[in-house]
Protein backbone atom coordinates (compact mmCIF):
# COMPACT_ATOMS: atom_id res chain seq x y z
CA UNK A 1 0.00 0.00 0.00
CA UNK A 2 1.45 3.47 -1.01
CA UNK A 3 2.41 5.47 2.07
CA UNK A 4 0.59 8.95 1.91
CA UNK A 5 2.98 11.96 1.27
CA UNK A 6 5.91 9.73 -0.15
CA UNK A 7 9.12 10.96 -0.06
CA UNK A 8 10.56 10.94 -3.84
CA UNK A 9 14.28 10.67 -4.25
CA UNK A 10 16.67 11.15 -7.30
CA UNK A 11 19.57 9.37 -7.77
CA UNK A 12 22.21 9.70 -10.57
CA UNK A 13 25.50 8.60 -11.91
CA UNK A 14 27.83 8.31 -14.86
CA UNK A 15 30.46 6.30 -15.90
CA UNK A 16 33.13 6.85 -18.72
CA UNK A 17 32.69 4.32 -21.16
CA UNK A 18 35.52 1.29 -21.76
CA UNK A 19 35.44 2.27 -25.37
CA UNK A 20 36.11 5.90 -24.52
CA UNK A 21 38.69 4.52 -21.96
CA UNK A 22 40.67 3.12 -24.12
CA UNK A 23 41.03 5.86 -26.55
CA UNK A 24 41.90 8.72 -23.77
CA UNK A 25 38.20 10.35 -24.72
CA UNK A 26 36.03 11.77 -22.16
CA UNK A 27 32.62 11.04 -20.87
CA UNK A 28 30.72 13.47 -23.52
CA UNK A 29 27.20 12.46 -20.98
CA UNK A 30 25.68 14.52 -18.53
CA UNK A 31 22.64 14.79 -16.37
CA UNK A 32 20.91 16.88 -14.37
CA UNK A 33 17.67 16.78 -11.95
CA UNK A 34 15.46 19.93 -9.91
CA UNK A 35 13.25 18.88 -7.18
CA UNK A 36 11.15 21.61 -5.40
CA UNK A 37 11.22 20.74 -1.74
CA UNK A 38 13.22 17.76 -0.31
CA UNK A 39 11.80 14.73 -1.18
CA UNK A 40 8.57 16.40 -2.64
CA UNK A 41 7.05 16.92 -6.19
CA UNK A 42 7.65 17.94 -8.68
CA UNK A 43 10.80 16.50 -10.19
CA UNK A 44 12.47 17.31 -13.40
CA UNK A 45 15.35 14.92 -14.27
CA UNK A 46 17.14 14.87 -17.81
CA UNK A 47 20.23 12.90 -18.89
CA UNK A 48 21.99 13.69 -22.25
CA UNK A 49 24.54 11.92 -24.72
CA UNK A 50 27.34 14.15 -26.69
CA UNK A 51 27.83 12.43 -29.62
CA UNK A 52 31.60 12.06 -29.79
CA UNK A 53 32.96 11.61 -33.19
CA UNK A 54 35.65 14.18 -34.10
CA UNK A 55 32.86 16.31 -36.18
CA UNK A 56 31.23 17.14 -32.88
CA UNK A 57 33.93 18.30 -30.23
CA UNK A 58 31.81 20.07 -28.11
CA UNK A 59 29.79 17.52 -27.59
CA UNK A 60 30.00 16.99 -24.15
CA UNK A 61 29.53 20.96 -23.19
CA UNK A 62 26.51 20.05 -25.50
CA UNK A 63 25.61 17.96 -23.30
CA UNK A 64 25.62 19.77 -20.57
CA UNK A 65 23.64 22.45 -21.95
CA UNK A 66 21.22 19.86 -23.57
CA UNK A 67 20.60 19.16 -19.68
CA UNK A 68 20.23 22.77 -18.59
CA UNK A 69 17.96 23.48 -21.54
CA UNK A 70 15.64 20.63 -20.86
CA UNK A 71 15.10 21.53 -17.22
CA UNK A 72 14.66 24.96 -17.60
CA UNK A 73 11.82 24.24 -20.43
CA UNK A 74 10.48 21.89 -18.31
CA UNK A 75 10.69 24.07 -15.44
CA UNK A 76 8.13 26.46 -17.00
CA UNK A 77 5.82 23.43 -17.91
CA UNK A 78 5.61 22.88 -14.22
CA UNK A 79 4.92 26.57 -13.42
CA UNK A 80 2.24 27.06 -16.17
CA UNK A 81 0.52 24.50 -14.18
CA UNK A 82 -1.54 23.14 -17.54
CA UNK A 83 -0.80 20.59 -20.39
CA UNK A 84 1.02 22.61 -22.91
CA UNK A 85 0.65 21.53 -26.17
CA UNK A 86 3.93 18.85 -26.81
CA UNK A 87 5.37 20.80 -30.27
CA UNK A 88 5.65 23.91 -28.28
CA UNK A 89 7.26 22.03 -25.03
CA UNK A 90 9.44 20.73 -28.07
CA UNK A 91 10.26 23.97 -29.42
CA UNK A 92 11.04 25.25 -26.05
CA UNK A 93 13.85 22.69 -25.25
CA UNK A 94 15.55 23.02 -28.73
CA UNK A 95 15.29 26.45 -28.60
CA UNK A 96 16.78 26.82 -25.14
CA UNK A 97 19.50 24.50 -26.29
CA UNK A 98 20.36 26.43 -29.51
CA UNK A 99 20.56 29.72 -27.48
CA UNK A 100 23.01 28.19 -24.90
CA UNK A 101 24.77 26.69 -27.39
CA UNK A 102 25.09 30.51 -29.37
CA UNK A 103 25.85 31.84 -25.52
CA UNK A 104 28.67 29.68 -25.37
CA UNK A 105 30.05 30.20 -29.12
CA UNK A 106 30.00 33.98 -28.05
CA UNK A 107 31.95 33.30 -25.05
CA UNK A 108 34.33 30.56 -26.57
CA UNK A 109 35.10 31.21 -30.26
CA UNK A 110 35.78 27.97 -32.48
CA UNK A 111 39.68 27.84 -32.41
CA UNK A 112 41.05 27.20 -36.00
CA UNK A 113 42.98 24.19 -34.65
CA UNK A 114 39.38 23.31 -32.99
CA UNK A 115 38.00 22.88 -36.95
CA UNK A 116 41.34 21.78 -38.37
CA UNK A 117 41.61 18.84 -36.10
CA UNK A 118 37.97 18.05 -36.44
CA UNK A 119 37.67 18.10 -40.63
CA UNK A 120 41.36 16.16 -40.50
CA UNK A 121 39.86 12.94 -38.39
CA UNK A 122 36.24 13.33 -40.00
CA UNK A 123 35.16 11.02 -42.64
CA UNK A 124 32.94 12.11 -45.38
CA UNK A 125 32.60 15.56 -47.30
CA UNK A 126 33.61 18.29 -44.60
CA UNK A 127 31.56 20.18 -42.62
CA UNK A 128 31.14 23.84 -42.49
CA UNK A 129 30.79 25.03 -39.07
CA UNK A 130 30.62 28.82 -39.67
CA UNK A 131 26.98 28.03 -42.14
CA UNK A 132 25.95 25.11 -38.74
CA UNK A 133 28.20 25.69 -35.52
CA UNK A 134 25.36 23.44 -33.75
CA UNK A 135 26.96 20.74 -35.48
CA UNK A 136 30.01 20.91 -32.91
CA UNK A 137 28.13 20.71 -29.95
CA UNK A 138 25.50 17.71 -31.08
CA UNK A 139 23.77 15.79 -28.36
CA UNK A 140 20.29 13.77 -27.46
CA UNK A 141 18.41 14.85 -24.06
CA UNK A 142 16.08 12.64 -22.40
CA UNK A 143 14.03 14.32 -19.56
CA UNK A 144 11.02 13.59 -17.31
CA UNK A 145 8.41 15.39 -15.17
CA UNK A 146 7.12 13.75 -12.20
CA UNK A 147 4.08 15.55 -10.05
CA UNK A 148 1.19 14.31 -8.22
CA UNK A 149 -1.62 14.37 -10.95
CA UNK A 150 0.58 13.66 -14.09
CA UNK A 151 3.55 12.91 -15.43
CA UNK A 152 5.36 14.05 -18.70
CA UNK A 153 8.10 12.09 -20.83
CA UNK A 154 10.31 13.76 -23.46
CA UNK A 155 13.38 12.64 -25.74
CA UNK A 156 15.00 14.01 -29.16
CA UNK A 157 17.52 10.90 -30.10
CA UNK A 158 18.51 7.85 -28.77
CA UNK A 159 18.22 6.62 -24.75
CA UNK A 160 15.81 5.17 -22.93
CA UNK A 161 13.14 6.01 -20.00
CA UNK A 162 11.30 3.00 -18.07
CA UNK A 163 8.83 3.49 -15.90
CA UNK A 164 7.91 0.82 -13.06
CA UNK A 165 4.24 1.11 -12.28
CA UNK A 166 3.12 -0.05 -8.18
CA UNK A 167 2.39 -3.70 -9.84
CA UNK A 168 6.22 -3.86 -10.60
CA UNK A 169 5.05 -3.84 -14.34
CA UNK A 170 8.58 -1.63 -16.15
CA UNK A 171 7.82 -0.32 -19.40
CA UNK A 172 9.77 2.08 -21.65
CA UNK A 173 8.16 5.12 -22.18
CA UNK A 174 9.42 5.15 -26.08
CA UNK A 175 10.13 2.27 -28.67
CA UNK A 176 13.76 1.72 -29.97
CA UNK A 177 13.92 4.06 -32.96
CA UNK A 178 13.33 2.05 -35.91
CA UNK A 179 14.99 4.29 -38.48
CA UNK A 180 18.58 4.45 -36.63
CA UNK A 181 20.68 1.70 -36.03
CA UNK A 182 24.31 0.94 -34.47
CA UNK A 183 25.04 4.94 -33.01
CA UNK A 184 23.55 6.95 -34.96
CA UNK A 185 20.88 8.80 -33.60
CA UNK A 186 18.60 12.14 -33.95
CA UNK A 187 20.18 15.10 -32.24
CA UNK A 188 19.93 18.00 -31.21
CA UNK A 189 22.05 19.70 -33.41
CA UNK A 190 20.05 18.89 -36.92
CA UNK A 191 18.06 21.08 -38.53
CA UNK A 192 14.33 20.91 -37.25
CA UNK A 193 15.35 18.47 -34.42
CA UNK A 194 12.00 19.58 -32.42
CA UNK A 195 10.11 17.81 -35.33
CA UNK A 196 11.93 14.53 -33.94
CA UNK A 197 11.20 14.86 -30.75
CA UNK A 198 9.25 12.12 -28.65
CA UNK A 199 6.76 13.01 -25.83
CA UNK A 200 4.02 11.65 -23.91
CA UNK A 201 1.42 12.75 -21.02
CA UNK A 202 0.23 10.16 -18.40
CA UNK A 203 -2.78 11.31 -16.43
CA UNK A 204 -2.42 9.71 -13.21
CA UNK A 205 -6.04 9.71 -12.48
CA UNK A 206 -6.08 7.63 -15.33
CA UNK A 207 -3.62 5.26 -14.81
CA UNK A 208 -1.13 4.56 -11.26
CA UNK A 209 1.88 7.29 -10.25
CA UNK A 210 4.99 5.19 -11.39
CA UNK A 211 6.79 4.32 -8.32
CA UNK A 212 10.10 4.57 -10.26
CA UNK A 213 11.33 6.67 -13.35
CA UNK A 214 14.37 5.63 -14.75
CA UNK A 215 16.01 7.88 -17.51
CA UNK A 216 19.82 6.53 -19.09
CA UNK A 217 22.25 7.22 -21.93
CA UNK A 218 21.88 4.62 -25.01
CA UNK A 219 25.33 2.75 -23.68
CA UNK A 220 22.86 1.26 -20.50
CA UNK A 221 20.30 -0.38 -23.16
CA UNK A 222 23.07 -1.32 -25.98
CA UNK A 223 24.67 -3.86 -22.80
CA UNK A 224 22.08 -6.32 -22.31
CA UNK A 225 21.60 -9.34 -24.69
CA UNK A 226 18.04 -8.67 -24.89
CA UNK A 227 14.71 -6.36 -24.29
CA UNK A 228 14.14 -8.10 -21.53
CA UNK A 229 16.69 -8.58 -20.17
CA UNK A 230 17.03 -4.43 -20.31
CA UNK A 231 13.40 -4.23 -18.76
CA UNK A 232 14.70 -6.54 -15.76
CA UNK A 233 16.47 -3.13 -14.49
CA UNK A 234 12.91 -1.38 -13.39
CA UNK A 235 11.90 -4.36 -10.84
CA UNK A 236 16.04 -5.22 -9.83
CA UNK A 237 16.19 -1.34 -9.23
CA UNK A 238 13.46 -1.60 -7.61
CA UNK A 239 14.28 -4.48 -4.99
CA UNK A 240 17.52 -2.50 -4.18
CA UNK A 241 16.21 0.66 -2.97
CA UNK A 242 14.03 -1.73 -0.70
CA UNK A 243 16.93 -3.59 0.38
CA UNK A 244 19.63 -1.01 0.21
CA UNK A 245 18.10 2.45 0.44
CA UNK A 246 18.23 5.44 -1.32
CA UNK A 247 22.31 6.14 -0.21
CA UNK A 248 23.30 2.72 -0.42
CA UNK A 249 22.04 2.51 -4.04
CA UNK A 250 23.43 5.88 -4.79
CA UNK A 251 26.90 4.48 -3.47
CA UNK A 252 26.93 1.50 -5.91
CA UNK A 253 25.03 2.83 -8.68
CA UNK A 254 28.50 3.78 -10.29
CA UNK A 255 29.68 0.09 -9.64
CA UNK A 256 26.84 -1.16 -11.73
CA UNK A 257 27.10 1.10 -14.18
CA UNK A 258 31.18 0.43 -14.74
CA UNK A 259 30.01 -3.38 -14.97
CA UNK A 260 27.55 -2.38 -17.83
CA UNK A 261 30.08 -0.93 -19.75
CA UNK A 262 32.76 -3.30 -19.08
CA UNK A 263 30.94 -6.47 -20.18
CA UNK A 264 28.39 -4.59 -22.31
CA UNK A 265 28.31 -1.70 -24.76
CA UNK A 266 31.48 -0.08 -23.77
CA UNK A 267 29.76 3.54 -24.14
CA UNK A 268 29.27 5.85 -21.85
CA UNK A 269 26.61 5.14 -19.22
CA UNK A 270 24.57 7.87 -17.10
CA UNK A 271 21.74 7.10 -15.88
CA UNK A 272 18.98 9.67 -13.53
CA UNK A 273 16.24 7.58 -11.38
CA UNK A 274 13.34 9.16 -9.61
CA UNK A 275 12.01 6.80 -6.91
CA UNK A 276 9.63 6.77 -3.85
CA UNK A 277 11.81 6.12 -0.85
CA UNK A 278 11.26 2.90 0.56
CA UNK A 279 12.60 4.02 4.29
CA UNK A 280 12.07 7.69 4.32
CA UNK A 281 9.22 8.53 6.21
CA UNK A 282 6.49 11.38 4.91
CA UNK A 283 7.58 14.06 5.06
CA UNK A 284 5.59 16.83 8.24
CA UNK A 285 3.41 19.76 6.98
CA UNK A 286 5.63 21.37 9.70
CA UNK A 287 8.38 21.00 8.04
CA UNK A 288 6.90 22.28 4.40
CA UNK A 289 5.22 25.18 6.08
CA UNK A 290 8.48 26.46 7.28
CA UNK A 291 9.81 26.66 3.62
CA UNK A 292 9.82 30.19 2.73
CA UNK A 293 8.50 30.03 -0.66
CA UNK A 294 10.20 27.52 -2.92
CA UNK A 295 12.63 25.73 -2.41
CA UNK A 296 14.79 24.51 -4.80
CA UNK A 297 17.21 21.71 -4.95
CA UNK A 298 18.81 22.12 -8.36
CA UNK A 299 21.86 19.81 -9.35
CA UNK A 300 23.07 20.14 -12.94
CA UNK A 301 26.89 18.01 -13.24
CA UNK A 302 28.86 16.66 -15.83
CA UNK A 303 29.77 13.36 -15.85
CA UNK A 304 33.61 14.86 -16.24
CA UNK A 305 32.98 15.72 -12.60
CA UNK A 306 32.90 18.79 -12.48
CA UNK A 307 31.41 20.47 -9.26
CA UNK A 308 28.16 20.51 -8.90
CA UNK A 309 26.46 23.45 -8.15
CA UNK A 310 23.90 23.49 -4.79
CA UNK A 311 23.95 19.67 -4.51
CA UNK A 312 22.56 18.24 -1.35
CA UNK A 313 23.43 14.82 -0.54
CA UNK A 314 19.99 14.34 1.67
CA UNK A 315 18.19 13.97 -1.08
CA UNK A 316 20.32 10.81 -2.94
CA UNK A 317 21.50 13.12 -5.38
CA UNK A 318 24.96 12.08 -6.90
CA UNK A 319 27.62 12.64 -9.01
CA UNK B 1 18.90 -9.95 -10.01
CA UNK B 2 20.30 -12.36 -12.62
CA UNK B 3 23.57 -14.88 -11.41
CA UNK B 4 26.06 -11.42 -11.90
CA UNK B 5 24.72 -10.01 -9.10
CA UNK B 6 23.98 -6.56 -10.97
CA UNK B 7 20.59 -5.17 -12.04
CA UNK B 8 19.18 -6.09 -15.02
CA UNK B 9 19.50 -9.29 -17.05
CA UNK B 10 22.00 -10.87 -19.12
CA UNK B 11 24.86 -8.40 -20.88
CA UNK B 12 26.19 -9.03 -24.25
CA UNK B 13 28.45 -6.84 -26.53
CA UNK B 14 27.20 -5.54 -30.01
CA UNK B 15 27.44 -8.07 -32.42
CA UNK B 16 28.60 -7.21 -35.98
CA UNK B 17 27.84 -9.65 -38.54
CA UNK B 18 31.34 -9.70 -41.12
CA UNK B 19 30.45 -11.68 -44.30
CA UNK B 20 32.93 -12.45 -47.19
CA UNK B 21 31.31 -13.08 -50.36
CA UNK B 22 34.32 -14.47 -52.52
CA UNK B 23 34.41 -15.44 -56.34
CA UNK B 24 35.72 -18.66 -56.54
CA UNK B 25 34.99 -19.03 -60.36
CA UNK B 26 37.23 -21.16 -62.54
CA UNK B 27 38.68 -17.57 -63.75
CA UNK B 28 39.89 -17.03 -60.38
CA UNK B 29 42.08 -20.57 -60.46
CA UNK B 30 45.91 -19.53 -59.91
CA UNK B 31 47.08 -16.86 -58.79
CA UNK B 32 43.90 -15.05 -57.87
CA UNK B 33 42.73 -17.59 -55.67
CA UNK B 34 46.03 -17.76 -53.80
CA UNK B 35 46.58 -14.16 -53.16
CA UNK B 36 42.82 -13.94 -52.00
CA UNK B 37 43.19 -16.97 -49.28
CA UNK B 38 46.89 -15.52 -48.24
CA UNK B 39 45.41 -11.86 -48.08
CA UNK B 40 42.02 -13.50 -45.82
CA UNK B 41 44.33 -15.51 -43.74
CA UNK B 42 46.94 -12.51 -42.84
CA UNK B 43 44.66 -9.96 -42.17
CA UNK B 44 42.73 -12.09 -39.62
CA UNK B 45 45.28 -11.04 -36.99
CA UNK B 46 44.83 -7.33 -37.88
CA UNK B 47 41.04 -7.78 -37.92
CA UNK B 48 41.89 -8.65 -34.27
CA UNK B 49 43.61 -5.96 -33.57
CA UNK B 50 40.64 -3.47 -35.22
CA UNK B 51 38.24 -5.26 -33.20
CA UNK B 52 39.96 -4.63 -29.58
CA UNK B 53 39.69 -0.65 -30.28
CA UNK B 54 35.50 -1.15 -30.04
CA UNK B 55 36.04 -3.66 -26.74
CA UNK B 56 31.48 -2.82 -26.62
CA UNK B 57 31.29 -4.75 -30.32
CA UNK B 58 31.80 -8.46 -31.20
CA UNK B 59 32.60 -9.29 -34.71
CA UNK B 60 31.56 -12.37 -36.01
CA UNK B 61 32.63 -13.23 -39.57
CA UNK B 62 31.48 -15.50 -42.53
CA UNK B 63 32.12 -16.38 -45.88
CA UNK B 64 30.35 -17.64 -48.53
CA UNK B 65 31.73 -18.82 -52.03
CA UNK B 66 30.37 -18.37 -55.41
CA UNK B 67 31.19 -20.47 -58.12
CA UNK B 68 28.74 -23.17 -59.92
CA UNK B 69 25.88 -22.33 -57.07
CA UNK B 70 26.87 -20.86 -53.80
CA UNK B 71 28.02 -22.01 -50.54
CA UNK B 72 28.76 -21.51 -46.77
CA UNK B 73 32.37 -21.56 -46.72
CA UNK B 74 32.36 -20.18 -42.92
CA UNK B 75 29.08 -21.34 -42.21
CA UNK B 76 28.69 -20.19 -38.38
CA UNK B 77 29.47 -16.25 -37.20
CA UNK B 78 32.64 -17.14 -35.74
CA UNK B 79 34.24 -14.66 -33.64
CA UNK B 80 37.67 -13.48 -34.41
CA UNK B 81 39.75 -14.96 -31.61
CA UNK B 82 38.37 -18.67 -32.97
CA UNK B 83 38.41 -17.51 -36.32
CA UNK B 84 41.20 -19.03 -39.30
CA UNK B 85 40.64 -19.24 -43.31
CA UNK B 86 40.15 -22.71 -44.61
CA UNK B 87 41.64 -22.24 -48.30
CA UNK B 88 38.50 -22.08 -50.94
CA UNK B 89 39.85 -23.49 -54.58
CA UNK B 90 38.49 -21.92 -57.61
CA UNK B 91 36.69 -23.83 -60.67
CA UNK B 92 33.23 -23.20 -62.51
CA UNK B 93 30.97 -20.52 -63.15
CA UNK B 94 30.21 -17.27 -61.31
CA UNK B 95 26.48 -17.47 -59.67
CA UNK B 96 26.94 -14.24 -57.57
CA UNK B 97 23.09 -14.18 -57.61
CA UNK B 98 22.83 -17.51 -55.75
CA UNK B 99 25.61 -15.84 -52.89
CA UNK B 100 23.30 -12.76 -52.53
CA UNK B 101 20.33 -14.97 -51.78
CA UNK B 102 22.72 -17.10 -49.19
CA UNK B 103 23.56 -13.90 -47.34
CA UNK B 104 19.95 -12.44 -47.83
CA UNK B 105 18.48 -15.53 -45.92
CA UNK B 106 21.47 -15.13 -43.22
CA UNK B 107 20.59 -11.63 -42.48
CA UNK B 108 16.82 -12.18 -42.25
CA UNK B 109 17.40 -13.93 -39.08
CA UNK B 110 19.70 -11.54 -37.38
CA UNK B 111 17.92 -9.64 -34.31
CA UNK B 112 15.58 -6.31 -35.53
CA UNK B 113 18.49 -3.99 -33.55
CA UNK B 114 22.42 -4.06 -33.78
CA UNK B 115 25.33 -2.69 -35.69
CA UNK B 116 24.59 -2.46 -39.78
CA UNK B 117 26.54 -6.02 -41.08
CA UNK B 118 29.68 -5.40 -43.49
CA UNK B 119 29.52 -7.07 -47.00
CA UNK B 120 32.60 -7.55 -48.84
CA UNK B 121 31.84 -9.09 -52.26
CA UNK B 122 35.37 -10.00 -54.15
CA UNK B 123 34.93 -10.77 -57.95
CA UNK B 124 36.96 -11.15 -61.17
CA UNK B 125 34.40 -11.72 -63.44
CA UNK B 126 30.86 -11.06 -64.73
CA UNK B 127 27.85 -13.13 -62.62
CA UNK B 128 26.42 -16.00 -64.84
CA UNK B 129 23.02 -16.28 -62.82
CA UNK B 130 20.56 -14.10 -62.28
CA UNK B 131 22.18 -10.88 -60.26
CA UNK B 132 19.18 -8.81 -60.29
CA UNK B 133 16.91 -11.40 -57.90
CA UNK B 134 20.11 -11.86 -55.56
CA UNK B 135 20.67 -8.12 -55.03
CA UNK B 136 16.79 -7.49 -54.67
CA UNK B 137 16.98 -10.42 -52.23
CA UNK B 138 19.49 -9.09 -50.28
CA UNK B 139 18.28 -5.30 -50.34
CA UNK B 140 14.74 -6.62 -49.47
CA UNK B 141 16.30 -7.54 -46.13
CA UNK B 142 16.68 -4.77 -43.72
CA UNK B 143 20.01 -5.63 -42.65
CA UNK B 144 20.87 -6.25 -46.14
CA UNK B 145 19.76 -2.79 -47.39
CA UNK B 146 21.61 -1.14 -44.15
CA UNK B 147 24.96 -3.39 -44.75
CA UNK B 148 28.13 -1.41 -45.29
CA UNK B 149 28.38 -2.76 -48.67
CA UNK B 150 32.08 -2.41 -50.52
CA UNK B 151 33.28 -4.74 -53.35
CA UNK B 152 36.63 -5.29 -54.86
CA UNK B 153 37.27 -5.85 -58.37
CA UNK B 154 40.34 -8.37 -59.38
CA UNK B 155 41.32 -7.49 -63.03
CA UNK B 156 39.77 -5.87 -66.32
CA UNK B 157 37.01 -8.32 -66.52
CA UNK B 158 35.48 -8.21 -63.47
CA UNK B 159 31.71 -5.94 -64.19
CA UNK B 160 32.18 -2.88 -62.58
CA UNK B 161 28.17 -2.07 -62.97
CA UNK B 162 27.52 -5.18 -61.31
CA UNK B 163 29.62 -4.00 -58.72
CA UNK B 164 28.14 -0.62 -58.13
CA UNK B 165 24.78 -1.90 -58.29
CA UNK B 166 25.73 -4.18 -55.48
CA UNK B 167 27.63 -0.76 -53.42
CA UNK B 168 24.00 0.89 -54.03
CA UNK B 169 26.22 4.50 -53.31
CA UNK B 170 27.21 6.54 -56.00
CA UNK B 171 29.92 8.32 -53.83
CA UNK B 172 31.65 4.70 -53.55
CA UNK B 173 33.79 2.96 -56.20
CA UNK B 174 34.50 -0.60 -56.52
CA UNK B 175 37.49 -1.45 -55.28
CA UNK B 176 40.41 -1.81 -58.19
CA UNK B 177 42.84 -4.70 -57.85
CA UNK B 178 44.98 -5.06 -60.99
CA UNK B 179 47.92 -7.36 -59.11
CA UNK B 180 48.19 -9.19 -55.93
CA UNK B 181 49.95 -7.06 -53.89
CA UNK B 182 46.58 -4.67 -54.58
CA UNK B 183 44.89 -7.17 -53.71
CA UNK B 184 46.58 -7.95 -50.57
CA UNK B 185 46.45 -4.37 -49.17
CA UNK B 186 42.58 -3.99 -50.23
CA UNK B 187 41.68 -7.18 -48.09
CA UNK B 188 43.74 -5.37 -45.43
CA UNK B 189 42.41 -1.99 -46.00
CA UNK B 190 38.59 -3.70 -45.81
CA UNK B 191 38.96 -6.46 -42.95
CA UNK B 192 40.52 -3.22 -40.62
CA UNK B 193 39.59 0.63 -41.48
CA UNK B 194 35.96 -0.21 -42.80
CA UNK B 195 35.31 -2.61 -40.05
CA UNK B 196 37.34 -0.60 -37.39
CA UNK B 197 34.44 2.18 -38.66
CA UNK B 198 31.16 0.23 -38.93
CA UNK B 199 31.97 -0.67 -35.41
CA UNK B 200 32.85 2.78 -34.41
CA UNK B 201 30.07 5.62 -32.58
CA UNK B 202 29.87 7.48 -35.64
CA UNK B 203 26.30 9.17 -34.51
CA UNK B 204 24.72 10.76 -37.43
CA UNK B 205 23.28 8.50 -39.90
CA UNK B 206 25.67 9.22 -42.86
CA UNK B 207 28.05 5.98 -42.47
CA UNK B 208 30.75 7.63 -44.85
CA UNK B 209 33.72 5.26 -45.45
CA UNK B 210 37.16 7.30 -45.31
CA UNK B 211 38.93 6.93 -48.49
CA UNK B 212 40.58 3.03 -49.38
CA UNK B 213 44.45 3.40 -49.81
CA UNK B 214 45.64 4.21 -53.20
CA UNK B 215 46.97 1.02 -54.88
CA UNK B 216 49.82 1.26 -57.57
CA UNK B 217 50.01 -0.94 -60.64
CA UNK B 218 53.43 -1.03 -60.56
CA UNK B 219 54.30 -3.52 -58.36
CA UNK B 220 57.16 -6.20 -58.04
CA UNK B 221 55.18 -8.89 -58.58
CA UNK B 222 54.77 -10.74 -61.57
CA UNK B 223 50.92 -11.34 -61.55
CA UNK B 224 49.57 -7.94 -62.87
CA UNK B 225 45.86 -8.77 -63.97
CA UNK B 226 44.85 -6.26 -66.39
CA UNK B 227 44.88 -6.17 -70.33
CA UNK B 228 48.31 -4.55 -71.85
Amino acid sequence: MTPPDPTWRVVTSSVRGRSHALHDRPNQDAFGAIQTAAGDLPVIAAVADGHGDALYFRSGVGAELAVSAALEALQQVVASGSRAPDARIARAVVGAWRRKVSAHMASVPFKEDEIRRALAQTRGPPADFSDDPFLAYGSTVVAAILTAPWSYYFQVGDGDILVVDPSGRTSRQFPPAEDYDGDATLSLCLPNAELGAQTRWLDHTACPTPEMILLCTDGYAKSFKSEADFLQLGPDYVALFQRLGVEGVAQELPRYLSYATENGSGDDITVAIVTRDPAKAPASASASASASGVNETEVRSRASGRAPGRASPRDGLDT
Amino acid sequence: MGSTGFPGGAMARRPLHFIWIVDCSRSMMGKKIQSLNAAIQQAIPEMRTAARSNPGVEVLVRAVAFSSGARWHIAEPTPLEDLDWPEVNADGHTDMGRALQLVAEALHALPGHGLPPVLVLVTDGQPTDNFKEGLDALRAEKWGEKAVRVSIAIGDDADRNVLRKFIGNAAVEPLDAFSSGALVELIRWVSTVVLGQAAGDLKLPEKTLAPPPATSMETADDDVWRAS
